[in-house]
Parts: structure tokens; sequence; C-alpha cells
């Protein structure tokens, strides 16, 4: 009795790691085909978004309209450009949401060296001309830019704004006060972000505290008032619900940030250029707007979230 | 030049080493969050155990809430304690998330090493007419704490090493390396944080096995 059970344990437990041998192995294949030749409609493409609702929204618009494009596609969730600008360009994912003046500044001081002068402005048109160079150098194509915006703001809380009396980044830097600055980790070093802040409106920064980019952390920060100054999203949906004041950029310290699909070169086809082109013209700031609350206030699901729009304009047939 | 090299450049960059971001301050946080949080959860957790364990009663309750506490992601608690306007981001988030991820193994070790204190000593020192706190401090703690430091020593090393989470909601500590690097992707503190948080946590590891074996009666090990 007592063999015939250690026998049952015994297969029992080389069952158990056989199914774990073997559903390491099935995530390990999957893992790896991600990529490759999707030249022709119909192949395998990668949509990353970066780790921000507003970003995954958009990257399952892009992986639904080129999935009834004939696309076999999926949404990767990523986090920083520094992650995703290099996954695009090796071909790990095909397809991303960028967004205009970071993406040609990001460029910028990698191909030109730090100190290269800046080719993002806020003029639409001339820094779109200047991507296309810099994104062909990478291996990568963008495609014509949505009206829709949006921006990195700094926020306060109300109570400081009508305290200090203030509605502009000028004003807050007139205060003369030394001020607790939260954000992204890589904030210290964007040149539109604490350095902008310091040089263009002569802000003291006291403290900068790491946190996320424009996300639940920065924002809860903000109302605990753990810090002064927030980085947040210009099209953020929870930004008034929270009592929180985004401050006028008054000398344009911002550039155009329009929503630009990027495209690797290898997995570029006119197919991709034709299903994101009517996403990218009917999508408005206020949409985005509208369309990050449902996901970070509302708590709908992204995905959700990107079909419904796409199906009120009429660019997804529903199934 | 590879990461290996880039990091090895951080490492010995003597920038690295003085100022508000400097490796000794970042050290210093590093321990102060890990300290704060063991002395928290060994407050709370070894005294229970040893009342339990030398009652013989509720452990089981014990060591099941204490292993419901192993199963609740560190991190989660972190962002929750972070969210909560009463804690708020920064250190005090991460210390609270490390004292229920320090408890487990804390409360598990010495309610087991109580229990597994022999019988017949704990009999004979009752018949000796010791009184029950007599019996728990000259016979069960001394034979005991062994197991006890076993768990001490655990503890402490996995919260030094996940002390690390602190720099995701804006805490301090060596984590602000591993966090900032990987954001800016820069493997010069990316690694170099890790690597860090690494030798600090085999220093704990090998300063409280030497505090183990020396706490151990000669007779027990």
């Amino acid at each position: 009795m007592a063999s015939s059970r250690r026998l049952y344990r015994a297969v029992a437990t080389l069952f158990a790691a056989s199914l774990l041998v073997t559903s390491c192995a099935d995530s390990g294949s999957s893992g790896s085909d991600t990529g490759g030749d999707g030249a022709a409609a119909g192949g395998e493409l990668t949509v990353a978004a970066f780790g921000f609702g507003e970003s995954k929204i958009l990257a399952n618009m892009y992986s639904l309209v080129l999935a009834q494009a004939g696309y076999d596609t999926s949404v990767k969730e990523l986090t920083t450009r520094e992650v995703v600008g290099p996954a695009l360009e090796k071909g790990e994912v095909d397809v991303v949401p960028e967004y205009l003046g970071t993406y040609t500044e990001y460029l910028n001081l990698r191909e030109n060296g730090p100190d290269a002068e800046p080719l993002a402005s806020s003029d639409v048109e001339s820094t779109f001309t200047n991507l296309e160079e810099l994104a062909d150098s990478v291996g990568v194509t963008v495609l014509e830019p949505s009206p829709a915006q949006d921006q990195n703001a700094f926020a306060v809380t109300n109570a400081f704004a009508e305290q200090n009396d203030i509605s502009t980044l000028s004003e807050l830097g007139a205060l003369d006060q030394a001020l607790v600055l939260g954000g992204p980790p890589e904030c210290p070093k964007r040149p539109f972000c604490q350095p902008g802040l310091e040089n263009t409106y002569g802000v003291t920064v006291s403290e900068f505290t790491a946190l996320d980019a424009g996300g639940p952390l920065t924002k809860d920060a903000l109302a605990q008032g753990t810090i002064d100054v927030g980085l947040v999203f210009s099209s953020d949906g929870g930004i008034e619900a929270l009592d929180l004041t985004v401050l006028e950029d008054d000398l344009g310290l911002q550039t155009a940030e329009n929503i630009t699909p990027a495209v690797n070169n290898d997995s570029f086809g006119e197919a991709i250029a034709e299903a994101l082109a009517p996403v990218s013209s009917a999508l408005t700031t206020e949409d985005l707007v509208a369309l990050n609350k449902q996901v970070d206030i509302d708590r709908e699901q992204p995905a959700d979230v990107a079909q419904q729009w796409l199906e009120d304009q009429g660019l997804l047939t529903s199934s | 030049m590879n990461d290996v090299e880039i990091m090895w450049q951080w490492l010995t960059d003597p920038a690295q080493w003085s100022g508000p971001n400097g490796i000794p301050v970042r050290v210093a946080e590093h321990l102060a969050i890990s300290c704060t949080a063991f002395a928290i959860a060994a407050a709370i957790a070894l005294p229970i155990g040893l009342v339990l364990g030398h009652r013989g009663k509720g452990g089981l309750l014990a060591v099941n809430v204490g292993n419901i506490g192993r199963a609740v992601p560190t991190f989660a608690l972190l962002i929750i304690f972070a969210s909560w306007d009463a804690v708020g981001v920064g250190t005090t988030a991460a210390i609270l998330a490390l004292v229920f991820f320090a408890l487990p193994p804390l409360l598990t070790n010495t309610y087991t090493a109580m229990r597994g204190v022999d019988a017949d000593a704990r009999d004979a020192a009752v018949g000796m007419g010791l009184s029950g706190g007599q019996v728990l401090r000259r016979v069960e703690v001394p034979l005991a704490v062994g197991l006890m430091a076993a768990g001490i020593r655990t503890s402490f090393t996995q919260v030094v090493a996940t002390a690390t989470l602190a720099a995701i909601v804006g805490g301090g500590g060596l984590g602000r390396y591993v966090v900032d690097g990987f954001a800016l992707q820069d493997p010069g503190p990316l690694l170099g944080g890790a690597v860090l948080v690494s030798l600090l946590t085999l220093a704990a590891e090998a300063v409280l096995a030497v505090g183990q074996r020396a706490v151990t009666p000669r007779a027990v090990s």
C-alpha cells in the first residue's frame, strides 16, 4: 500500500514537472516569433505601447485597424521611449504611436550628439520634415501626424495656484521659490522636462522626486503635497477631477506633440499607411481627453475604449 | 564599450561616490529603509511567535496568516500604500510594504523554533517548579534561539534585496540607480545599482551568518 502510494506520488510529480517544462517551452517560442517580414499585407505586426493609458488606447486602435486590413496583430505594452525606440529600430516591435516633438528630439540627440540644435519646435510641418529624415536614418518610417496632440505639461494643485495667484509657468518662475518637482525618472535629463523648466522659466527646483510619467503616482503626490509641481499630460482626462491646475506654457517650451505613427522600415507596407491614415485624421485632442478619462478615471479597458471609438467613427466594421 | 565596461566605469567614477545621489548616501538610505522595516516586523513577529510557541496554541493560525502575507505581492502593497493619502509616495510606503514582507519568515521560524524545543526539557523545567515565564526565558528561548536566528537572517536578507522597490514610488536607496538607469536605458547605473544591491545583500547575509553562529548554543548546533 505504502509503495503504491509512493509510486503514485512519483508519477504525479513527473507529470507536474513535464507540464511546467512544456508550458515554459511554449511561452519561449511564442515570445521569439515577433517582428520579421510584415512587408506584404497579412504578415504579423506587433504594435508597442508606452507605459501609460493613452498609448495603450492608441496602440489598440492601430492594432484593430491593422487587423481589419488583414494583418495578424498583437499589442505589446512596454515602458519608456528609451525601451520602445530601440525595439522599433531592431524590429522587435513593428508599429508605435509616437509623439512628434519628443520623438524628433530623442532621435536628434542620439544621431547628432547631446549638444545638437533642437529640430523640434511648436511648428508641426517643419518638425515633421525633420523627423522624417531622422527616422529614415535609423530605419523607421513616420506617417502623417494626427491633429490630436498630447504635450508635456506642468501641474500644481488648485490651492497652490490660487494661493500664489499664478496661471502660467512664467509666473511660477517669478515666484522665486524653491520647489519640489515630480515626474518620470528620466525627467532631469530631458530638455523639455526639468532642464526646460529651469532654463526657460527660471523655476528653482530644490529636489526632484522620481515617480511616473503623468501617472497616478505623480498626481497622488501632488494631491498629497509631497511634490509642488508635477509633470502631467495635457490630454489627461483626470486633471480637473483631482483639483489640479495645468500651468500655461506661455513661452512655448513644449514642442508640437501630435500623435505620429512610426513603423519599422522592414515591416512597412503601403497597406499599413492606408490603414492608419483615417485613424490619424479622425482623432482630435478632445477625443484623446475623453478617451483617457474612460481609461484612467472610469477604469475601462484600453482595448474596449479603442474599439468603441473606432466603431463610432465608422472606421471599424463591428463584428 | 560593452555594458559591463560601462558599468565598471560608472562604479569607479569618483563623481558617483559623493553628493546627494552618491553611492554612500544611497547605501545609507537603503540600510535605513531595510533596518526600519525589519525592526518593526521583528517587534511584531518575535513576541507573537514566542508566546504562541510557548503556549502551543493558535500557532497554526498564526503561521497560516503569515503565509497569506507571503502570497500578497510586495509590489502591490507598495503601490497601494503609495496611493493612500495617509502614507503617500516615498520611503514610508516602502517601509510599510517591507514590514509585511519581513513578517512571515520571522513569525514562522520563531513559532517552529519554539515548538521544536524538546518536550522532555520543558517537562523537566516545569517539574523543577519553574514558572511559565521562567520556562520561556531559561529553557525554551536558549534552545530555540538558533532556529530563530535563521529566520532573522532569512528575513533581513530578503528585505535588503527587496528594498530596491522603494525607488519605484519615489523613495531612495540603491533602487534609485536601477529604476533611473532603466528609464534612461543607461547600463551604468542600471547594472551598477544591481551589483551594489547584490553586494549589500551578501554582506548582510555574511554578518548575520556570523551572528547566527555566535548565538547558537554549542550543544544545539
